[in-house]
């Protein structure tokens, strides 16, 4: 949904009022003071920084997901879609914001369905062609809401089967694998999906009160959807695990110690990382330096380590244990970061830009690390399962710094380039992070 | 009268006239009044204890450079069609500036005639709020409050049904004229302020009659 501006909100946002606007707060009080002569760098040479193609690290899930079984999804949308006149006309749906939504909606669920074939794992082609059926599913129920053929009271009626149905997948997961690292991380992408399917049926009174046209109608169904599509598909893939095991053994008492060790190794390791985000991220290291990139980096790190570290601490009820360990290997990837990075910046490596060559030195570095990384001594399975968002980051910096400026000042491409920095240190400590996962699964019992 | 003589009258509604188009209400930087509001007071929250929820109201859309109501006899130019911004506001006090309102020929324009005319100023005031909002939305007052020195209003933002023609890209203004029980002193009120956000009114979930909006 846009507000005209073009600005997005989704159903819980707009429930939430977290979208809310203040009329009457005053812009443009703030006087700037600007450097008369900033140093730049000449756009086009950052653009050549940063041009070839970012590392492609696709999502993978050690799980053989027949291609059948995407292509039951991708039906799935395609009968939905079919059964509407998408994409709507004036005549069909004159109000111009819910016209526009669902006509994204329809254009999401197409390039949804064209993905689920293309897409290079199998992975991959599964998460497509579930998201194109839900996103097929917000059609065709915003179209019956329209012509009176769905309700709120049909949508609340839904939800007790799907309930049913998450329930009774729940009751039957168990933590089964062969080895405990390729366990840990199939089972986590289980429980986050029983987990994603009970938070989308969490729809409240509120919710349904505020359903009064078809479009809200159709956040409610999607939601629904959501969660039938998250049983299927969890469903479908504990079957396949459990199903290619010769011989299976329940693993979740190890996860739960080795869930419990990890925790204890990350607060062993947590001192360094400040508590709150500092003031001065000069701060963050023992030396006379200046807020370079890296510095820049390293305050990103300290901060994203400390948002991980307060989640395990959250997380202490221990009901997700396999999600708990693969997040325990991420934190300690930050951990790892940080006191690399840190370590780099007190010895003497500034990490600093000046010029579109020291981007692009920097990049090269992200990538040559991002590929390092595909290959560790021990938890490959674990490595695989959290390099790929690492290599994903590659390119989202490569678009902050190619945004089509003729000049792009100095301090702005190193505020920028910082993202590279961050990655190449994530990716230097992921080894090191998911072995001493791997090897702390292993020796807990 | 001379136009360049304003009675005490003329004068309070003028504070209203240009707070209407949009002229010095909001203070700018170092500006003297004050204009402010909170995102707490979205439409999904509680509203404050001493607001009030479903007060007499009348509400008008029209197109946005459509100034709806204005001092009868003013000039147009000056009223301004060119200075229509976002949010403007203004209070109506007594029955002789109620008389010297005019109001545009939109759709509702007589109930907001018979709603002023039917003010009892010796003891109401009529508060007239303006937004400017995409026309496939319909803005409803969740609540106002209001003391000697500043009137705050909290309104929820919500989509118009399917069959309703509209473009997402068209802004239209709203104006709400809301009866106060209080017979306000239009210099005395230095102070408004307005938050709005996508939702519900938490008050309305069972009452979502009141203020009813007239179409165009």
């Amino acid at each position: 949904m846009t507000d005209g501006s073009g600005t997005r909100f989704g159903r819980r946002e707009l429930l939430s009022g977290a979208a809310a606007t203040a009329l009457g707060a005053l812009a443009g009080c703030v006087t700037q003071f600007v450097d008369e002569s900033p140093p730049t760098i000449d756009g086009s040479d950052l653009r050549a920084a940063t041009r070839g193609d970012p590392p492609a690290v696709p999502d993978i899930l050690p799980v053989d997901i027949e291609a059948s079984f995407v292509e039951t999804l991708r039906a799935d949308a395609r009968s939905k879609l079919d059964g509407t006149p998408a994409p709507f006309d004036e005549a069909e749906i004159p109000n111009g914001v819910i016209r526009g939504r669902l006509n994204d909606a329809y254009d999401d669920a197409l390039r949804s369905i064209r993905d689920a074939s293309g897409a290079p794992t199998s992975y991959e082609r599964l998460a497509h062609a579930a998201r194109s059926r839900t996103s097929a599913h917000e059609v065709e129920a915003a179209w019956d809401g329209i012509s009176d053929e769905l309700t709120a009271a049909d949508l609340r009626a839904s939800i007790p089967d799907v309930n049913r149905a998450v329930d009774g997948l729940a009751s039957t997961h168990a933590y089964v694998g062969d080895g405990p690292v390729r366990a840990a991380v199939v089972h986590a992408d289980l429980e986050r999906r029983i987990g994603g399917a009970r938070r989308w049926l969490s729809v409240s009174d509120r919710e349904f009160a505020a359903a009064t046209n078809a479009l809200y109608l159709a956040e409610i169904a999607a939601d629904i959807e959501r969660a039938r599509v998250d049983v299927a598909v969890a469903s479908y893939l504990f079957d396949r695990f459990r199903g290619s095991l010769d011989a299976a053994t329940d693993h979740h008492d190890r996860l739960t110690d080795a869930r419990a060790a990890l925790e204890t190794r990350i607060h062993d390791r947590a001192d360094p990382v400040p508590e709150e985000r500092v003031d001065d991220a000069t701060s963050l290291v023992d030396r006379d330096v200046g807020t370079t990139a890296g510095v820049r980096a390293l305050e990103e790190l300290a901060w994203e380590a400390r948002s991980r570290i307060e989640q395990v601490r959250r997380a202490e009820d221990a009901a997700d244990p396999a999600s708990d360990v693969v997040g325990a290997a991420s934190v300690l990837t930050h951990l790892g970061a940080f006191g690399r990075l840190r370590n780099r910046i007190e010895g003497g490596d500034d990490v600093a830009v000046d010029t579109a060559a020291d981007v692009g030195e920097l990049r090269s570095a992200a990538i040559t690390a991002v590929e390092a990384a595909g290959s560790v001594e021990r938890g490959q399975v674990l490595a695989d399962a959290i390099r790929p968002r690492f290599a994903r980051e590659v390119e989202r910096v490569d678009g902050r710094l190619d945004d089509g400026r003729s000049e792009v000042r100095v301090a702005s491409a190193a505020r920028d380039a910082a993202g590279y920095v961050r990655i190449a240190a994530l990716c230097l400590s992921l080894p090191e992070a998911v072995g001493t996962t791997a090897t702390t699964l292993l020796e807990s019992t | 009268m001379p136009s360049n003589e304003r009675s005490p009258t003329r004068r309070r509604f003028l504070r209203s006239t240009a707070a209407l188009v949009g002229a010095g209400t909001v203070a700018g930087c170092g500006g003297s009044e004050s204009a402010s509001s909170s995102v707490s007071n979205a439409p999904g929250d509680d509203p404050p204890d001493d607001a009030v929820t479903d007060p007499p109201a009348v509400v008008l859309r029209a197109p946005r450079d459509v100034a709806v109501l204005r001092e009868r006899g003013s000039d147009a130019e000056s009223a301004g069609t060119d200075e229509i911004r976002e949010w403007t506001h203004s209070l109506v006090a007594d029955a002789d500036a109620a008389a010297s309102v005019s109001v545009a020929d939109v759709d509702g324009a007589t109930a907001a005639r018979r709603f002023l005319g039917e003010t009892d100023f010796d003891t109401e005031t009529v508060y007239v709020e303006r937004h400017v909002v995409g026309e496939c939305y319909e803005r409803r007052l969740c609540w106002i409050r209001w003391t000697e020195e500043a009137v705050e209003t909290s309104y929820a933002r919500v989509l118009r049904a399917a069959d309703v023609a509209c473009s997402a890209d068209t802004g239209v203004g709203v104006t709400h004229l809301i009866r106060l029980p209080a017979a306000l002193d239009p210099d005395s009120v230095s102070s408004f302020s307005s938050s709005g956000g996508s939702g519900v009114c938490r008050s309305r979930m069972e009452s979502e009659d009141a203020g009813t909006e007239v179409e165009p």
